[in-house]
Formats: structure tokens, sequence, C-alpha cells
């Protein structure tokens, strides 16, 4: 029984693979039947996903070992400085901040993390034939002393900081950061003390100037360089293939910013906030200034350009108060006026590459509407009325080459508190760039203004120093 | 009036197929006249290509314009010489145009000076030397017809990398531009004999990689510091040089041909040869071929024949 058992077995054994191949035959015979009879075009289909997701992710790898291969070869080839390497070590800690913004290698580049440091020293000699001159012209006169410090604070932001010396004063100019990579588009919001957007010389500071001063009729309707402390959002787009940008301000109150020689303003370091409330009483939204500006340039020429402009700045309130003699001294708010100041500017630009000259000709005209105050009576009255006032000067810049440049101007413009009175004034100046540092500048001119019952010729030599990175960005 | 609305549909049909043909191509911005006529050599109609500079401006110092922003905002790629040669003027316009596809490391970013060996690398860069334009090393490898041909074949590499579709295009392009070139450069075959151990002067370093290749010697160049005004001790001391040793000409670029130069040509009596330091897509120099064989051609013509080997 034993031994039957043990053959059996033996035999079942012996049978067994074979049967199991049969069965395995047939398993595999009826999966494929299945595969093949029950869902064919899903297989099919599948396969033909899988192998795009393989082509595409080839593709990805390629092009990631392409631009890695390109990047070994570009630092086999110009290592980077030495200094650079130190400075990009420095920033590790940057670095891993910003890979984590998502932006790409260049933002993280060291390089664009260093501050920019500037040194601008502006200094006039000036001579005049103007009646009351003692404090102003026929004299040495340092104008100022630049601080400058721009760079950028983070992946999303930069910033621009100009500390002030004056014969008299130190003052912040500008202290401001634009937001630029955290916004879509092209859209920027700056905030802090700003240049206001307006027109093309307001927002300038003195030395990037094709003139010594300021356009006069600039001076009257603005009080100089226009500031603010605010916020402004500034956007560009193409217009087909013409670029317009615009922007739109709010500020605490429009301040002139003026180290003007000559001119309405001129002789004394003006800082005065022309529009806006005084800090005496409650204020409101209405107290803000407001500002908008758009411009477009069109590439009239490879190398000629047109751009058009048009600026507003506009305060729905300026209070207006009234300092009591001894023995009182009150305050008295005796009413709130508004004012509006509008402007347009045209400038054509010609480059010639083959000279490094260019030639430049444009100019402003500006609109002043603002509330009349009748101060021959204590206190003063608004008196319900609007003066208007407007002006502006055109002006042509011929650049030789990169050292010689001859320009002039003429100007015409009404008081803003008095439209009877006119200024009327030109000037032709020649400057000197010696070298990337050095600027030397001789202007002359002739001044006649109703409003000081002066006509007045007057000379001046500026020397102008720039030390360090200094960027002034596109002009537009 | 049924010809006429026929005709109207073929028409608006063949405009919009032109405009979706356009619109396939990609849209490139080279700083450089070179980069773009190498670039539309390489591949042709696949590419819309702007052009920031000319051969006959100073490519340190170009004049940016807003129109410049919009270019840069749309392109899908930017081709640049790279070694700082952009670095006074692209950044702040990169940077503006707010055109992340542009930036460095990204695909679109195409510098073409990657692989370049560069000469004239400095050993310190600091601020006693003034803004030294050349602080990565020369970046005027364009003016080299070696240069030209690397130029090529980074353009060809990166596009295809861009547009992988069109990488075998890229490539006949590429053969075809370089069989272009084998034969210019057996053409000058007789300048190169006579440049071969000739003396020149520059103003600014544009010449060392023809130099290399050509075998011509640059005895003094007129800046002591690449885009610096040169000081009066040093003008004083090439100009003795060039009395001394008698270059065949002091090569200035175009926009460089008055003032000094000139002065410097009439204290010496060393004829001053003016040349455009790229293409212009004008003239002599409509292409890049065309600029290096006007170079090449006016180089050879200033060495004297008694000179010639």
């Amino acid at each position: 029984m034993a031994a039957f058992l043990r053959e059996r077995s033996a035999a079942s054994s012996r049978s067994l693979p074979l049967s199991n191949k049969h069965a395995r035959v047939a398993g595999l015979a009826v999966l494929a039947t299945t595969l093949v009879f029950s869902k064919p075009e899903l297989g099919a289909q599948d396969l033909q996903s899988l192998e795009a997701r393989m082509i595409a992710m080839q593709a990805r790898y390629e092009s990631r070992i392409a631009a890695l291969e390109s990047e070994v070869a570009g630092l086999r080839t110009h290592p980077p400085l030495a200094a650079e390497v130190e400075l990009a070590a420095t920033l590790d800690v940057t670095a891993a901040k910003w890979q984590q913004s998502g932006l790409s290698k260049a933002a993280r580049d060291a390089r664009s993390a260093a501050v920019q440091i500037s040194v601008v020293a502006d200094a006039v000699l000036t001579a005049s034939g103007r009646r009351d001159s003692f404090e102003t012209d026929n004299q040495f006169r340092l104008r100022s002393v630049e601080l400058g410090f721009s760079g950028r604070l983070d992946p999303h932001a930069k910033y621009a900081f100009v500390l002030a010396a004056h014969e008299d004063a130190v003052e912040i100019e500008d202290a401001f950061a634009d937001w630029d990579n955290g916004l879509p588009d092209t859209f920027t919001l700056r905030g802090g003390r700003m240049p206001v957007d307006f027109g093309f010389a307001a927002p300038l500071h003195d030395h990037e100037l094709g003139f010594v001063d300021k356009p006069y009729a600039v001076q009257e309707f603005l009080g100089g360089r226009a500031v603010t402390t605010g916020l402004a959002l500034h956007h560009w787009f193409g217009l087909g293939d013409t670029p317009v940008r615009w922007s739109l301000g709010a500020g605490n109150a429009l301040q002139g910013d003026s180290h003007a020689i000559q001119g309405p303003l001129g002789g004394a370091h003006e800082h005065a906030a022309l529009v806006g409330a005084e800090p005496v009483g409650e204020r409101g939204i209405e107290d803000l200034i407001w500002t908008a500006r758009v411009a477009t340039t069109i590439d009239m020429a490879e190398h000629d350009t047109l751009t058009l402009g048009a600026s507003v700045i506009h305060a729905p309130r300026e209070r207006h108060f009234w300092f009591a003699d001894p023995p009182t001294n009150t305050t008295v708010a005796f009413g709130d006026t508004d004012r509006t100041v509008a402007g347009m500017d045209v400038f054509w630009r010609h480059r010639n590459p083959a000279t490094e000259g260019h030639l430049t000709i444009g100019g402003e005209w500006l609109w002043s509407r603002s509330s009349s105050v009748d101060d021959s009576t204590t206190p003063p009255v608004v008196n319900g009325t609007h003066q208007r006032a407007d002006g502006g000067y055109v002006m042509a810049e011929y650049g030789l080459d990169t050292h010689w440049t001859v320009g002039g101007r003429w100007e015409l413009f009404s008081h803003a508190e008095d439209r009877t009175l006119t200024t009327e004034a030109c000037a032709v100046a020649v400057t000197w760039t010696l070298d990337e540092y050095n600027r030397l500048r001789l202007e002359a001119g002739l001044i006649d203004d109703e409003s000081a019952d002066d006509a007045y010729g007057f000379c001046m030599l500026q020397w102008t120093t720039v030390l360090g990175s200094h960027n002034h960005g596109l002009a537009w | 009036m049924a010809l006429l609305g026929d005709t109207m549909r073929t028409l608006t049909l063949c405009a919009f197929l032109c405009t979706a043909l356009h619109a396939q191509a990609l849209r490139v911005v080279a700083t450089t006249h070179d980069l773009a006529d190498l670039a539309r050599e390489v591949a042709g109609t696949r590419i819309a290509c702007e052009v920031l500079s000319f051969g006959d401006q100073d490519p340190h110092r170009v004049v940016a314009k807003p129109s410049t922003l919009l270019k840069l905002r749309k392109a899908d790629a930017l081709l640049l010489m790279g070694l700082d040669l952009e670095h006074s003027w692209l950044p702040p316009l990169l940077e503006g145009a707010r055109n992340e596809a542009l930036t460095a490391g990204r695909p679109g970013h195409i510098d073409l000076s990657v692989g370049i060996e560069p000469l004239e690398v400095p050993a310190q860069v600091d601020r006693s030397r003034g803004t030294d334009l050349h602080a990565r090393g020369n970046p005027h490898y364009n003016l080299d017809p070696e240069g030209g041909r690397h130029m090529a074949r980074r353009i060809a590499e990166c596009l295809g990398q861009l547009a992988p579709d069109h990488k075998a295009d890229f490539a006949a392009g590429l053969r075809a531009f370089e069989a272009k070139l084998d034969a210019k450069v057996k053409d000058w075959e007789p300048e190169w004999r006579r440049l071969k151990g000739a003396k020149f002067v520059t103003r600014h370093g544009f010449f060392p990689y023809l130099s290399k290749s050509a075998g011509f010697d640059v005895i003094a160049d007129l800046e002591n510091t690449p885009g610096l005004e040169p000081s009066p001790a040093h003008v004083a001391k090439v100009m003795q040089l060039m009395r001394e040793q008698k270059p065949a000409a002091l090569l200035v670029p175009s926009w460089k041909a008055g003032g000094l130069t000139a002065t410097v040509a009439e204290g010496t009596g060393i004829p001053v040869l003016a040349l455009p330091m790229g293409s212009t897509g004008r003239g002599k120099d409509a292409t890049w071929l065309d600029w290096m064989s006007h170079v090449i051609s006016e180089l050879a013509a200033a060495v004297p024949e008694t000179r010639e080997h």
C-alpha cells in the first residue's frame, strides 16, 4: 500500500508539471483574449499616452542637462570673480529665500543684491544784475551734496534713498521702495517719500538737468522738484508696438523742493508745502493730493523717439490759516481752497551713434487753477473765485559728442497768484563733460520778471561731480 | 461679385495663415546686429528677430528706449554677447521688462560667450582701475571668424533647446552657414598672409581675437583702461611708440574717428582706419560675413606691400 502510494505520488509528481503548464498557457490565453477583446482602444491610448509622456520627460531632462552643461562650460571658461564668489557666499541666506520665492537664478544672482552708492556734489558760481542780489547772486554757492543708495530690498522690491546736504540743512530728498516683482504684469507700487510723476523736469534732481536751474514755470507752479510722501501705482503696456505707461498716486502734500539759483524760487532753499494741509486740525481723505500721468514714447526712426505726456495734480482741499498778532497769537482757520495743476510735455530725441551726439527738442506747458484768497482784509478771506495761470518752456539741446553739449531755453509764464504779471526768460548753456566724474557748465541768460519789477542778465558757472554708481533709468 | 467674394476669402485665408505662421516663429531679441544676423542664418524664418544695437554704435553704451522694454517683454529668447559687454544698459531693461523667460539661467537667456575662452582677463578688478568695461575678459569675440562660428553653433544649440521641433532645421541652417564661412575663410587667405606680423595700434580693445587668429600685433592701445578716456601721459607714450615702430594704421571704431584719434594721427603721421565694430544691416557691413570681409580687406589694404610675406 505504501509502495502504491509512493508510486502514485511519483506518477502524480510527474504529471503535475504538465498540467500546470497547460493551466498557465490556458490562463495566459484567457488573459490575452480578455485584454485584446475587452478594451482594445484603451490599451492603445494608454500606450500612446505613455510614449508621449516619455518623450516629454526626455525633452525636459535633455533641456535641463543641456542647461547644466552650458552652465558648467561657462564656469570653466570664465569663472566668477573672487569678489563675487565671496559676496555670493555671504548671501546664501538671501539666495535661499529668493529660491523659495520661485524666481529664477538671475533674480538670485548675488550681484542683484549689491548696494549702489553714489555721491553727487553741485556747486555754482553766480553773477547777475539783479537789484536785490546780496543774498542770492555774485557769490559761490554749494548747492547740494547728495548721498544716494539704491538696490534691491528683496526679490520683490527695490529701494532708493537720497540724503542731501545743503549749505543750511540736511534733508531726505528721496526714500522710497518699489514693489515690482510681487505684482502681476508690469505693475509697480511705489511708496515713501518720492518724486511726483509729473511731466519731464519736475521729478528730476537738479544735477540731472540740462541747465543749472529747473524751468522757471515748473518752479512757479510746482515749487521746483515736486515731492510727496505717499503711494503711487505705475504700469506700462504695449499698444501695438508702442509702449504706454500710466501712474496714479496719492500723497500727503505736494512739496516743492527747490535749490534754484535764478527764477521765481531762486536764491533760497525753498522747501515749503505749496499744496496740502497745514498740520493743524483734523485730517480727512480730502486733504490728500492726487496725481496722475500718462505717457508714450513713439519710435519715429531707429535713433529718433517722440515722447508725449500729460500729467495732473489735484488737491481737493487746501486749508488756510491766519496767525493773529500778539497778544492773542491764535491760529484762525479762515477757509479752504482747492488747486489743480495740469501739464503736457512733448520731447523729440535724436541720437547720432556715429558721433555719440544727440539732439533733443521739446517743452512743457502747465496750467494752474486755484481758489483765490483776498489777503487785503484781516483775517484774509477765500473769495470763491478761481485764479488761473499758465506757462511753460521750450528747449533744445545738441550734444556734439560725449563731451560737449550746447542748449537753449525760452520761457514764458503768468504768475499763479496774479495772472496779469508775467515772466519771460531765456538762457543758453554750454556743458563740458570732462570725464565720467566731472562736468562744467556755463550758462548765461536774461530774465524779465514783472512780479519783481526787475529785468536783468545773469551768468553762472556750475561744477558737478558724480562718484559711484548712479542710474536715472528711462525718461518717459 | 462672386469672384470678388472668393478673392476676399482667399486673401483673408492667406492673411490668417501668414499671421499663424508668424505667430509660430520664436520671438528673439538680439543685443547686437551680429547676433541677429547669425540667428537668421541659422534659423531663417523660424525666428522673428529684433535688434537693439548696430555695429556703428558703441555696444557698451546703447541708449535704451521704452520700446526696447516692449520688445524684451514679448520675446521668447534673448541673444547677448555676455562677458559684461551689455552690463551698463541691459540689466535695468531686463528688470523693467519683467519677462521671466529671459532671466539668466533660463533657456531663453542665451549668453553667447559661454564656451568662449576669453582673452585679456584682468588679474585684479577694483575701483583703482576705474570703470573697467572688460572685467571678465574681452567681450569682442565677434570680430573673429572663429568667434562667428562659435556664435552660430551656440545659437543653433540653444534655439534647438527652445524649439525642439525645429532642431533639425537649425542644424541644417548651421551647416549651410559654416559652409559659407569656410568658403570665405579660404577667400581671405591672401589677406591673412599679408596681415601676419603686421603692427597696429588700436583705440579700445576690439581686436585681440582677430589679431590672435590672423597673427598681427597690436603694439599699443590708446586707452589705458577699457572704456575710459586715456590720460595725457599714456597718449604721449603711445604716440612716441607709434613714431618709433610705424604701425600700419591706428584702428578705431567708427564713432571715435574724430577728436583725440585725429590729433594722434596728425601728430604721428600714422593713418586712421575707422571701422564699424559689428555688422550694421547696410552696405558693406550688411551681414556679419560682409562686415568680416570688409574689416579684413581694409586691414590688409592698410599694410604696406613691402611688408607682405
